[in-house]
């Protein structure tokens, strides 16, 4: 180690031959606490390093700083050979012997933990602020990874929302169903950012973090943000709304009125987010910050005449959203256990989140940050807001008994329940992510979760090859019965009018339609004949089409047309 | 130093995640493609898309069937050649038998269609019974029947249980009832038209009625949804009728009190002897002149009488002088 060739290690004034022998008495000043002869540690030796201050800062300054372990036995080097009476040697051989044994070297710590920076686990700053962005454009290019892992050819409900002609734009139109399903995506990531902002002003950038990541990877989040619908604008403007009531929970309690046009709009997008209006409402209550009591329910008061004003005005102008309340006869067991799959490991956590939260408002990784937090009640009502907000549409759904886009809608609850689940991550991850395995593990399992709902969720009709067939069958004229008649509308829309499609039925009302022959072509998606076309006289079975999907679970489009 | 590294690595990804969003997007909706006309050059859309064989055209051609059954056809289309050639024109009908059990002859249809001819299947129920097949416990068999005949998507004409108003077969009136018939018949449509095997032309071919004049046709027939011809089965023989309206028009004559569907003679030969020049002259002038009649199949094989028509030189230069009407024999249209 402490070979003379390195000039580095000589004394000024020495040698500075590279032929140079080491010189005996340099050695006691060498440096080499563990390959030189150190006999045993010798206290009275110790030097603090502040004693020698060098002069001029050198190469020895390290030794100067550095205490000197042994000093007293020193490796002699038997039979030297100077170089000056060698002069025939080709290059210089060192030659040691070790006077006494080596001893052991001095036990290394496992791990020595640094000093703590007073920088880190500190406030927000704007490095911070740049890496945690940083981070959710990652956990965002992973929701829309996700979401792109869908694909196939429309949903009969989005080829219906395509063909209701520029509900939302022309845009829409013009993009198909592709322009369509990017601008739900474009929402979808929207609402995940919002969420984040949210979280980050409600809490902090780590629950923030959490959240998005257990927001993006949610089966409903991917599904929607590769659904040709109005849910996923919904879902923005409900954030949108979220986000701003955190945004200005310092703000004077009119501020509270940028967020009411995005929570009035977003159930006239989906009638759906109707139901998180009351949650907004409370919201805009618990997160007052700076005005506490009267002035925090003036807030909340505020918000809900202003949501409620605009609202009864879209209901003049645009009609009131309708199937929000059709029953049905689904099963409400079903739907519950259904909800708990597809939104429970979130709620879990977010009810952990809530727990914790209500019994501390911090983790206490900042302790001289402690202080100017909510109180213990307005806490618990957070979490309990937050929490008991994802259960709104299994509920609700489950005393109409209908069980329609429970799967999206429940996205919608958890959309509220995320920032207390992200919340609950960064609790049970510990001061300074003691555990990220913790962390580590809700997210994957959310995201192996997630990923396996969706892609059994997302099952929209195989029907390429009965449009392939229906576009030599169709013309201007012609009046059709279909099982996917918005389908075939939509894709067919170059060569027909949406007012030619019809939806089959089943039993007597198929029957009176076969008998009747009105329709030229009669396509039903099957796994055999229904009876009213056994033995008719008016049509005749033009083909049977399997899905070309062998796994696929889809029953074959069977096509008549008349004789 | 993290900021560093992370921000470069998610613009990397980010434009990684555009690459590939883009070769997501360019023909991502295999149903949008499909409704626009395939390009000529894109042969596998034209076959994904493409209908299967439609046998409408087939149902009532302007022309006159001329068919044939021969000994090793259609495995084979030697034997259909070698009588061509004796005949003078080809025929574009072959007839075949199939026995409850056998598979479809996948082979022997392409075989015909190739040529230019329809094959007709006599699909005869040795076993096991009419009743069986109509209760569902021939199912399995039938829909890998029909499934064959789908996937061949050529057309064939099948005709089950022929003569079945006769005594003499297994499914005639001694051991089966006309309702089993029916239902039987009706049964194994259905299952064809469940697989989508829809290339098939349904034959109900009964026996003339002359031997039989007490066995009523109607309560045999399936109705007009489940059949596409009526066949009738009728031999010139030594001392039969001479003409074509007495051995075919009292049968023809009921059967057009239930239903209008074309009619082909699906068996027919006449005995050697002296009447055979005559009744040869008979049959393929009737079928010319009978505006009702679609064709006739020539049973051409040695079975209990030499049907054979080079057997008999004189009729043989009567059938070829005939045969070669432009009436006569047309080529099966390919799609």
């Amino acid at each position: 180690m402490s070979s003379g060739q390195d000039s580095g290690w000589f004394e000024q004034g020495q040698p500075q031959s590279p032929y140079a022998e080491p010189q005996p008495e340099a050695y006691p000043e060498q440096p080499a606490p563990y390959s030189q002869q150190p006999t045993s540690y010798q206290p009275q030796d110790y030097t603090y390093p502040q004693t020698t201050i060098p002069q001029q800062p050198g190469p020895q300054d390290w030794q100067q700083q550095y205490p000197s372990y042994g000093g007293g036995a020193v490796a002699e080097p038997q039979d030297r050979q100077p170089h000056d009476q060698d002069a025939e040697s080709d290059y210089y051989r060192p030659e040691y012997s070790v006077l006494e044994p080596e001893p052991e070297p001095e036990p290394e710590p496992g791990y020595v933990l640094p000093a703590v920076p007073v920088s880190a686990w500190s406030m927000d700053n704007s490095r911070s602020a740049w890496i945690s962005r940083g981070v959710l454009l990652l956990i965002l290019m992973v929701q829309a990874g996700l979401s792109f892992r869908l694909g196939g050819s429309a949903f009969p409900s989005e080829a219906e929302y395509l063909m209701s002609g520029g509900r939302i734009s022309g845009l829409v139109a013009d993009g198909g169903l592709t322009g369509a399903r990017l601008l739900s995506l474009a929402w979808a990531l929207a609402a995940t950012a919002l969420l984040y902002g949210a979280t980050r002003l409600l809490f902090n950038p780590r629950a923030a973090l959490a959240a998005a990541a257990m927001y993006s990877v949610l089966e409903s989040t991917a599904f929607t943000g590769r659904y040709a619908s109005m849910h996923s604008l919904s879902l923005f403007l409900l954030a949108a709304a979220l986000w701003l009531l955190a945004k200005t929970r310092q703000a004077h309690p009119t501020a509270v009125l940028l967020a009411t046009p995005f929570a009035a709009l977003a159930p006239f997008a989906a009638y759906s987010a109707a139901l998180y209006l009351p949650t907004l409402t409370v919201l805009a209550v618990l997160t007052a910050y700076r005005f506490r009591g009267v002035g925090a329910f003036a807030r909340g008061a505020l918000f809900a005449v202003a949501t409620g004003a605009l609202c009864a005005v879209g209901v003049q102008l645009n009609g009131t959203p309708t199937g929000w309340n059709a029953h049905s006869g689904d099963s409400a067991l079903t739907m519950l256990k259904e909800s708990g799959q597809w939104g429970g490991i979130v709620l879990l956590v977010a009810v952990i989140g809530a727990v914790g939260y209500a019994k501390r408002a911090r983790m206490g990784e900042m302790p001289w940050a402690e202080g100017d937090a909510p109180g213990a009640v307005r806490r618990a009502a957070l979490g309990l807001t937050l929490c008991s907000t994802a259960l709104l549409a299994p509920l609700y759904q489950a005393y109409l008994g209908n069980g329609s886009s429970l799967h999206i809608h429940v996205g919608f609850g958890l959309l509220f329940a995320v920032p207390m689940a992200g919340l609950g991550v960064s609790r049970l991850m510990g001061a300074h992510l003691r555990y990220p395995q913790i962390g580590i593990m809700i997210y994957v399992a959310a995201l192996v979760v997630g990923m396996a709902q969706t892609q059994s969720l997302y099952r929209p009709p195989d029907s390429a090859r009965m449009i392939g067939v229906m576009r030599q069958v169709v013309d201007g004229k012609g009046v059709y019965l279909s099982d996917d008649p918005e389908i075939s509308a939509y894709y067919l829309r170059s060569a027909t009018k949406a007012g030619q499609w019809k939806q089959a039925g089943r039993g007597d009302a198929l029957a009176s339609d076969v008998k009747k022959g009105t329709y030229d072509a009669i396509v039903l998606r099957t796994a055999s004949t229904p009876d009213a076309l056994r033995g008719v006289k008016q049509y005749r079975l033009l083909t049977v089409l399997p899905s070309p999907d062998k796994d696929s679970e889809q029953a074959p489009y069977r096509i008549w047309v008349k004789k | 130093m993290i900021r560093k590294s992370v921000l470069p690595l998610a613009v990397a990804m980010m434009s990684l995640m555009g690459l590939t969003g883009c070769g997501a997007f360019g023909d991502e909706d295999p149903a949008e493609s499909a409704a626009r006309e395939p390009a000529d050059g894109d042969a596998s859309a034209q076959a994904q898309h493409a209908l299967p064989y439609d046998v409408k055209p087939l149902l009532a051609p302007d022309k006159e069937y001329f068919g044939v059954a021969l000994d090793g056809a259609p495995t084979s289309l030697k034997p259909v050649d070698a009588f061509a050639k004796t005949v003078g024109k080809k025929p574009n009908l072959v007839g075949s038998y199939s026995s409850w059990g056998d598979g479809f002859n996948a082979k022997g249809a392409k075989n015909v269609f190739e040529d230019g001819s329809l094959l007709y299947v006599s699909w005869e129920p040795f076993k096991p019974g009419l009743g069986t097949i109509a209760d569902g416990s021939q199912d399995t068999y039938i829909k890998r029947y029909a499934a064959s005949v789908r996937e061949t998507n050529v057309p064939v004409a099948i005709s089950f249980g022929h003569e079945m108003n006769g005594h003499w077969y297994p499914w005639g009136t001694k051991k089966q009832t006309p309702d089993n018939f029916v239902k039987a018949w009706r049964h194994i449509h259905d299952l064809f038209q469940d697989e989508g095997a829809t290339n098939v032309i349904w034959v109900w071919s009964p026996n003339v009625v002359n031997p039989v004049p007490d066995v009523k046709l109607k309560a045999y027939w399936p109705g007009d949804a489940y059949v596409d011809w009526t066949g009738v089965v009728g031999y010139w023989t030594q001392t039969g009728a001479k003409t074509f309206d007495t051995l075919y028009g009292p049968t023809l004559r009921q059967v057009a009190g239930f239903t209008d569907k074309p009619v082909l003679i699906s068996e027919t030969s006449a005995e050697p002897g002296d009447r055979r020049r005559a009744d040869v002259r008979q049959l393929l002038g009737g079928v010319e002149q009978n505006k009702d009649v679609i064709g006739f199949v020539w049973f051409n094989i040695p079975k209990r009488a030499d049907w054979r028509i080079q057997s008999s030189p004189l009729a043989l230069a009567e059938f070829k002088r005939l045969i070669a009407d432009e009436a006569f024999g047309f080529e099966v249209p390919k799609s």
